[in-house]
């Protein structure tokens, strides 16, 4: 592995750990302002995070056809 | 360049630091748990479904990742793709039933079941990912002595 690849590899690893940690993030609010006013999470809330799951899902049906595009 | 590779590094260590501290306050690992205002179980239920939206995304984000730089076969990918669709079937079933318990409570226990069962099929594929993507490391790594 050359530098540059090195180099690519962390960043792209770097955007990885930013964007898990800003889901959990986002969760930990989501979860905090339910217990703050003493309800469970809404079904609204719920289907908010299937929606990011269904373009998360485009996502990857992308990688896989270019990977096999790629052959 | 080599100074920065050293600060992503260290970048990449912090959030993944961030990242546990995150998931400790959330999801109760150790003493830093954090205790419902509310002691009913239903507020657990309701807690467990969001945290299994995010990790099945999280599961689908990783799997495009590691396809795009190469770690993950696309076949082994579409399992993956398959098994996060299949957990994500059972927890709309679970969410379904869970929010209809007001008109039969046993729902909520039969929303708790399935519940289990997702969270079985996204470790899963949690495992099968990382045993692919450690293949493929060590793959390269022999090719490349």
């Amino acid at each position: 592995m050359n530098l540059v690849q090195a180099i690519v590899m962390l960043t792209t690893l770097l955007g990885q750990v930013e964007a898990a940690v800003k889901a959990a993030r986002t969760l930990s609010d989501l979860i905090k302002t339910a217990r703050d006013e003493g309800r469970d999470l809404t079904q609204e809330e719920l289907e908010d995070l299937l929606d990011q799951d269904d373009a998360a899902r485009e996502l990857l049906e992308q990688a896989i056809q270019d990977a096999e595009n790629q052959g | 360049m080599k100074k920065l590779i050293a600060v992503l590094a260290v970048a990449v260590l912090s959030g993944c630091s961030a990242l546990d501290k995150v998931e400790d306050r959330l999801f109760g690992n150790g003493q830093q748990q954090a205790q419902p205002t509310d002691p009913r179980t239903s507020s657990n239920t309701t807690e467990q479904f969001a945290r299994l939206a995010v990790t099945i995304t999280e599961v689908r984000k990783s799997a495009a990742h590691l396809v795009k730089i190469g770690q993950l076969k696309p076949d082994t990918a579409r399992q993956v793709q398959t098994m996060a669709d299949l957990a994500r079937k059972g927890l709309d079933a679970a969410i379904n039933l869970y929010y209809s318990a007001s008109t039969n409570p046993q729902n909520e226990q039969e929303a708790v079941r399935r519940l289990s069962e997702v969270e079985q099929d996204m470790q899963r594929a949690r495992e099968m990912m990382a045993l692919e993507a450690e293949r493929a490391y060590n793959a390269k790594k022999g090719a490349s002595k």
